[in-house]
């Protein structure tokens, strides 16, 4: 299964977060398959940013986005309140 | 804020302190946010383990925090930082004629330099556009497609 992930980079206590899809098989090793976008939670304003176009072929193709994924996709304006997998 | 975040700075500060089989967990949950079906098969255990490991995780992290209180504070330092070192910018770019105010204002930036390495912040920069920059070249090195 293809899943869309929030994963953290960046250092410690500097939070720097990126979508990326990933194939579960191998989850374990941080490989992906493409980068959809960033999220900086302690910049002011909050910066989120996803490639709408990327997201959507994605989600078009089944990928799975996880919990917190399809709450900030969400408030992107990415995916529509009671969207995809709700 | 986020849960997600709001765990992670939970295990920046804490995560230290829990034994190597939850940090482990915690982190494949929360950094890595794989799903609890993925971290049970990579640990050879079951969903449930899994989701009871990090509830009990959870509730660490949470009780330190609330005696402690070290992620509250070095948000609430963070922004502080940040507000001072804004509005000394818009003050030097007053360029000030008086010699003392130019001192002064030098003085003040030298202290912001101290505090953001205290704080972890690694440069005077903080966590700006630069950094980040680096920070996701970095991360795409060795992650192939």
């Amino acid at each position: 299964m293809v899943r869309i992930r929030l994963t953290r980079m960046g250092a410690k206590k500097r939070p720097f977060y990126r979508f990326v899809v990933a194939d579960s098989r191998s989850p374990r090793d941080g490989r992906f398959i493409e980068i959809l976008g960033h999220y900086n939670p302690i910049a002011n304003p909050t910066e989120l940013v996803v490639d709408k176009e990327k997201a959507l072929y994605w989600l078009a193709q089944g990928a799975q986005p996880s919990e917190p994924v399809k709450r900030l996709f969400k408030k992107a304006g990415v995916l529509e309140e009671g969207a995809v997998g709700e | 804020m986020e849960n997600v975040v709001w765990m992670g700075l939970l295990y920046d500060f804490y995560g230290g302190l829990l034994t190597p089989k939850q940090q482990r967990v915690f982190g494949l949950y929360y950094l890595d946010n794989l799903s609890l079906a993925e971290i049970a098969e990579e640990e050879g255990t079951t969903r449930q383990a899994v989701h009871d490991l990090l509830q009990r995780t959870e509730r660490l992290l949470a009780g330190w925090e609330s005696k402690l209180g070290l992620v509250a504070r070095y948000l609430q330092e963070l922004e502080a930082v940040k507000e001072v070192k804004e509005a000394v910018e818009d003050l030097d770019r007053l360029r000030p004629a008086d010699e003392q105010v130019v001192r002064g204002l030098a003085r003040v930036r030298a202290a912001l330099t101290r505090l953001f390495s205290v704080l972890e912040l690694g440069s005077e920069e903080g966590p700006g556009t630069k950094t980040r920059e680096l920070e996701v070249k970095s991360g795409d090195k060795g992650s192939g497609r």
